[in-house]
């Protein structure tokens, strides 16, 4: 899974979250877009359902199951969420968890 | 009406109220007179405003003017709240949908906002006239006032309208000559305010924002305005006046500031630079919110409580909507029953959902021991205050099966919202970042979305499914629109977003087979019209038209938070 891809993967959901949420502009939806604060480009729950989303093109494309809206993301101090970009960096992070707790057990095994 | 036999629309009123009706009359084309007593600039104060305003400032085109009169931008609304002065922010942040949807107002110096205003109407063709005190109203039977009579120095007349706004501000002079002022049992409250130079000014994401503080007897309102002013009031119990005769206006309003620590840490190295003033804040509204041909707007129809800076958000709004009625009836004269009661339902949910929030806000937060916080504490289904107020029936008696019910879940929405607004710090600091606020605000949604989801049964309610013909004003042209909205056979209706009858089907389908949530956001979706599925369930489900069930039969009860009007994208827009 490349960071890449993933920018790639999650600009066309929050072009698809921004006209749902009627935005007249759905071209700021970049990898720099801010999703957190005064600029924050989609509402709380806007947010949380195109996370939501994201959440489900990991599991169907990438069979990758991660849980990204979760206390751990909110206590960080810099929060995963800010943009598309760190948001990718964060998934990168779980995932390579993921793979590494599986290989885990496979060696448990 | 015929063009040639038309008389102007009378203005009674140059405040926000009187120049913004102008203004979208004069965009709709018609005539209008603006009669306003005093001679511009004057002084006023609610100095506050909210983005509602600037939203409907923008379509009317006057925004420049008021982007380029350097007022203090405010972006949010800080309150430090009781006995552990814990701080809020009510950030305005939202995603700009429209040109017109604001993320920000300003703290405005009165005399020249509405002098800008009052101007650009004028400009725009308005034959504004000042100094022109409105002496009485003629009415003609059942049919409301059509005229008005005037002074200017020696000088007096008459003059006839097609219709008549009346912007008159408290003085309400419909209202009161007629006898329509009906005045509130719960908020009596007494501002003693003045103005410092000079004071502390906080940076970063607190800068620009009005700081409403509470003390033992009251709250405290701290408005940042241009040129290094502050604007400093004090909010109190009306029975609070015996103890300022006793001690004087500036030793009571002295002693006040002192009870407050923030107060007196911004104010540290300022300088009280114009006299203490006070005023008795009655809130009030009128039995009709129109007459006849005459429309009420703005404090001349109702006023409430000032702690969330609603005055002029209401007036501009009232506004708006009476000149959007009145055009439609220059075209359509047969539909006067309808658009009275348009008006009337508009203007006085808006109201309304400022005292149900205030209401809720004070109760849900009065912590404080003594005289005005344990006024502001609702005593239950029975509080007899609220008698008539149509709010607090439907929350007590038929909303919510047990009443006392209704009123516990109105504070629980009141405190939801205040966690949503909570600072992660106790001290009030330049380090405060807005992104703390999201944070919290998602963790809500995240758990909201969690428990639609849990949904695996949502059935519709009442008997009966109904779609409901009302008007709403379009955004750009501020002409009115024949739309549709969902309704029950109680003549409840769902107002924010204007569905179809495919929605009407839907619903009522679910009357016998009830649809998870998710399945029901999916036929939603590929529905046209306006908002999105979760905006269409979650309005529905809050107002009781829709509830939701979990797998083993369970209600799933959703943690909502109080609505606030004249901000965000979904309230600026009527």
């Amino acid at each position: 899974m490349q960071k890449t891809d993933l920018i790639e993967m999650m600009t066309a959901l929050l072009v698809d979250a921004l006209k749902e949420e009627g935005s007249d502009d759905p071209e700021r939806a970049g990898a720099g877009a801010p999703l957190l604060g005064s600029d924050a480009v989609l509402s709380s729950i806007g947010l949380v359902t195109f996370i939501t989303g994201v959440e489900s093109v990991l599991e169907e494309e990438y069979e990758v199951a991660v849980t990204l809206v979760s206390e751990e993301a909110f206590s960080r101090r810099q929060s995963p969420f800010r943009t598309i970009d760190t948001l990718a960096d964060y998934i990168l992070e779980l995932s390579g968890d993921a793979t590494n707790d599986a290989v885990q057990e496979a060696v448990s095994e | 009406m015929a063009k040639n036999t038309r008389k102007p629309v009378v203005v009674v009123g140059g405040g926000p109220a009187g120049s913004v009706a102008a203004l979208c009359l004069r965009k709709l084309g018609h005539d209008v007179v603006v009669l306003e007593r005093e001679k511009f600039p004057r002084y006023r104060l609610g100095e506050s405003l909210l983005p509602g305003t600037m939203s409907i400032l923008t379509r009317l085109g006057v925004m420049d003017r008021i982007d380029a009169a350097n007022f203090v931008k405010k972006r949010a609304a800080t309150f430090i709240w009781g006995p552990e002065q814990a701080p809020w922010t009510f950030t305005f942040a939202t995603p700009k949908t429209a040109p017109w949807v604001y993320d920000h107002a300003y703290q405005v110096t009165r005399a020249e906002f509405d002098q800008l205003l009052l101007d650009a109407a004028r400009e725009r063709g308005a034959d504004v006239r000042e100094a022109h005190e409105v002496t009485g109203i003629r009415t003609d039977g059942d049919s409301g006032p059509v005229a008005v009579s005037w002074k200017n120095g020696a000088s007096s007349g008459t003059l006839e309208g097609d219709f008549i706004i009346d912007a008159s501000g408290s003085r309400g002079i419909v209202a009161t000559k007629l006898k329509m002022r009906r005045f509130d049992r719960y908020f009596q409250n007494m501002a003693v305010w003045s103005y410092y130079k000079g004071g502390k000014r906080f940076e970063g994401d607190l800068e620009g924002n009005i700081f409403s503080v509470t003390f033992t007897e009251g709250w405290i309102w701290i408005i940042p305005l241009k040129d290094d002013i502050y604007s400093v009031g004090v909010v109190t119990d009306k029975s609070a006046s015996a103890r300022m005769r006793d001690v004087g206006i500036e030793t009571f309003y002295r002693e006040c500031l002192e009870m407050c620590p923030l107060a007196m840490e911004i104010l540290e190295s300022a300088t009280r630079c114009e006299e203490v003033r006070v005023i008795r804040e009655w809130a009030y509204d009128a039995s009709s919110l129109s007459l006849g041909r005459a429309f009420l707007c703005g404090d001349s129809a109702c006023f409430i409580d000032p702690l969330f800076s609603q005055g002029v958000h209401l007036a501009t709004y009232s506004a708006m909507l009476a000149a959007a009625g009145i055009d439609h009836l220059y075209r359509n004269p047969q539909d006067a029953d309808e658009i009275r009661k348009w008006y009337e339902k508009s203007y006085r949910e808006a109201y309304n959902r400022y005292h149900e929030f205030l209401a809720a806000f004070y109760s849900a937060n009065s912590a404080h021991e003594s005289t005005f916080w344990r006024k502001r504490k609702i005593a239950g289904a029975e509080d007899s205050r609220f008698a008539g107020k149509e709010w607090f029936t439907a929350l007590s008696g038929q909303q919510v099966e047990a009443g006392a019910q209704g009123v516990d879940e109105l504070e629980a929405r009141a405190a939801t919202l205040a966690d949503l607004w909570q600072h992660s710090r106790n001290e009030v600091t330049d380090q405060f970042d807005e992104t703390e606020l999201s944070l919290r605000r998602m963790r809500w949604a995240g758990q909201l979305m969690k428990e639609f989801r849990r949904m695996a049964r949502i059935t519709w309610v009442s008997d009966e499914v109904r779609l409901v013909p009302s008007f709403k004003v379009h955004p750009t042209s501020f002409a009115l629109e024949r739309q549709q909205f969902i309704a029950d056979e109680h003549g409840r209706a769902m107002t924010a977003y204007a569905l179809t009858e495919e929605h009407r089907r839907l619903f009522e389908s679910l009357k016998s087979q009830p649809l998870s949530y998710t399945a029901l956001a999916g036929r939603l979706k590929a529905l046209a019209g306006q908002g999105t599925p979760v905006q269409i369930i979650g309005r529905l489900t809050e107002n009781g038209f829709l509830r939701g069930f979990d797998k083993n039969g369970d209600p799933v009860k959703i943690r909502a938070a109080l609505r606030f009007g004249g901000v965000g994208a979904e309230d600026d827009i009527s």
